[in-house]
């Protein structure tokens, strides 16, 4: 537990927390809405500092990140709470719950640096539940993580305010981050936050301003946020304010939480998005949660040919050359970092 | 006082279909026998298989609509420890402070009786990273927090332990900050007659729902509500209350058995995949 930053004081002992667009206003002795930040005695406190629910070492894809560092390691780690209650959530249970979930270990940053250092991981993904709620344990161990070399990754709603963002993007290398719907409505109906601007604002001031590689999820839920004219406009909204070259996932639901009563989205709904948004003009569309389809593939956007052929997490074909241009054609693909030879002989799950 | 309205969600777990189904049966039973409280209506949901999970592989739902008082609910509450609880009516209503002393006081020995075989619930972060909070307000302070804020101002008197008096006055006034009370005096004394005891005495402010949850987990020895006379109490600070204090009786309860959850979970491993 330690104060919080990005808060103000307010009249009658109550704060204002300034990290994420819900600015929640919190009386003595209560939480914001993220669960983990109390006001205690009329100031902001982060209870999930050093709290660290999951941690292990993925595969990049996992994230998903499919242009950063191919194949490379990422020591996942994550802790409880977040800003966002979405209906849908697979990972409810920390990500609804707070500093009294029972499995919790503390740590601290240099330990998670340590560890990511002494497994050989390229990178530190906070991810599992919403990393921006866990904001000043991220930012030190992403600080520590530069340092020594190890690459930052948040695996986030986007769901922050800009000044926060600002602070903490020039220690990050990569996001990925998740566009639940394409309208308001969704955000407030099923994530349960006023509106889908935030995460959108988050994804432009990355790449634009900071020049962080972004790629972005879109989980498409049947009769949710699955209609072809949503899922036209997210892509084009894509193509126009973040580039045809950022990577989007549309990934496969599953039932979850509180929407067990709706059926995993139909494989021909998938395919429907990933065809609208190469139609918009995104060069490099993913299907995901479907282990083996060939959607899981980067193309060549010129000569058509697979370039990084996957099997759910595991790259089985590499062909890109180490200048990141298209073995076959030449073209050049937007890949940051190399191919890193993963040094796991067996599969992943 | 006026009657309330209430949905119970009770939810049961088990490793074994059967005994489930004989404890949801009894739970039933129990429920329709109830004397102090009217049960209206009570559903029972289809049992749950999860196949993923080892232990408590079964889960059933019983869904009880209850009218009674306050006073006969929240001990009902505390008897069936429900999930949930859902007010239905009324929307708002008045207690008086000393109709909640009594419930309040109804609280702390069920609670006390399940601490003597369970253990203790007042358990805290590390409290060091914490300031001293600020200790006294004045008149005007008091009457603002009560009138704008809708504090209620009380006195309790707990058995606390640490190591010195000292040490429990800051510990403690940092504890009752972190519950969300201002805190108007505290003073910490040794027990009579026992070395390691020491008793609290607190003059706090804080909302309805921290009320409950503090006597809930400080199962105090003697509670007096000063102020204001009548309390006003709205449907959602009611379920927050009750679904507090139920969540506390059911944390006691099963602590056993969390106990044998997490010692398999910390002890069984798996080769990396």
């Amino acid at each position: 537990m330690r104060e919080a930053l990005y808060w103000e004081p307010l009249e009658g002992g109550k704060v204002r927390c300034k990290l994420c667009p819900l600015n929640c206003i919190i009386s003595e002795g209560k939480r914001g809405s993220c669960r983990v930040r109390k006001n205690i005695g009329g100031k902001l406190y982060t209870l999930n500092y050093g709290k660290v629910s999951a941690i292990g070492a993925d595969p990049v894809e996992k994230k998903p990140l499919f242009h950063f560092w191919p194949g490379s390691c990422a020591l996942s780690i994550s802790s409880v709470g977040c800003n966002m209650h979405c209906r849908h959530c697979q990972n409810w249970e920390i990500s609804q719950a707070d500093e009294s979930f029972p499995y919790l270990h503390d740590m601290t940053p240099e330990m998670v640096v340590a560890i990511a250092k002494r497994y050989g991981c390229e990178s530190i993904a906070y991810t599992y539940n919403e990393p921006v709620i866990w904001y000043e344990f991220v930012l030190d161990t992403a600080k520590l993580a530069r340092k020594e070399g190890i690459y930052n990754l948040l695996i986030t709603n986007g769901y922050i305010n800009e000044e926060p963002f600002r602070e903490l993007a020039p220690y990050i290398d990569a996001m990925n981050i998740d566009i639940k719907a394409f309208s308001d409505e969704f955000y407030m109906k099923i994530a349960r936050v006023p509106s889908a601007e935030p995460s959108r604002r988050t994804a432009v001031i990355a790449k634009k301003d900071f020049g962080i590689h972004v790629e972005l999820t879109y989980l498409i839920i049947p009769t949710l946020n699955d209609s072809e004219e949503e899922i036209r406009a997210f892509a084009r909204w894509v193509v126009e304010e973040l580039g045809d070259d950022t990577p989007v996932h549309f990934s496969r639901f599953f039932p979850h939480y509180q929407l067990t009563h709706l059926p995993p989205t139909p494989l021909e709904t998938i395919e429907m998005a990933y065809r609208v948004a190469r139609e918009e003009g995104l060069k490099f569309v993913y299907i995901g949660n479907v282990p083996g389809h060939p959607g899981e593939n980067t193309y060549c956007p010129r000569c058509g040919k697979p370039l990084i052929v996957r099997w759910g997490f595991k790259i089985t074909e590499y062909n890109i050359t180490d200048d990141g241009r298209c073995k076959y054609c030449g073209e050049m693909i937007p890949i940051a970092g190399k191919h890193a030879k993963k040094r796991y002989g067996a599969e992943w799950w | 006082m006026e009657k309330i309205e209430v949905i119970f969600y009770i939810e049961a777990l088990s490793n074994e279909k059967k005994l489930l189904e004989r404890a949801i049966e009894a739970t039933v039973e129990s429920l329709k026998g109830e004397k102090s409280i009217e049960v209206k209506d009570i559903s029972v949901g289809d049992i749950l298989e999860d196949e993923e999970e080892e232990l408590l592989k079964y889960s059933g739902v019983i869904e009880a609509r209850i009218v009674g008082s306050f006073r006969d609910v929240a001990l009902a509450a505390l008897r069936y420890s429900p999930a949930v609880v859902e007010v239905l009516r009324p929307g708002k209503m008045e207690i008086s402070a000393r109709e909640l002393m009594e419930i309040l006081g109804d609280v702390a020995v069920f609670m006390a009786n399940l601490m003597e075989k369970f253990g203790g619930l007042a358990i805290y972060p590390k409290l060091d990273d914490l300031p001293e909070p600020k200790i006294g307000y004045s008149r005007d302070e008091i009457e603002a927090m009560i009138v704008e804020d809708r504090q209620i101002l009380y006195r309790f008197v707990a058995e606390v332990y640490d190591k010195d008096e000292e040490t429990a006055r800051v510990n403690m006034a940092k504890a009752l900050s972190y519950e969300g009370c201002r805190i108007n005096k505290l003073t910490v004394q040794k027990a009579p007659n026992d070395d390691k005891k020491l008793l609290l005495a607190a003059e706090v402010l804080s909302d309805f729902e921290t009320l409950f949850q503090l006597m809930a987990k400080y199962v105090p020895v003697a509670l007096s509500i000063i102020e204001p006379e009548v309390i006003d109490v709205t449907a959602g600070e009611l379920q927050n209350a009750l679904t507090d204090i139920s969540g506390f009786a059911q944390e006691l309860i099963t602590r056993p058995l969390k106990k044998q959850l997490m010692d398999r979970a910390n002890t069984t491993f798996r080769l990396n995949p």
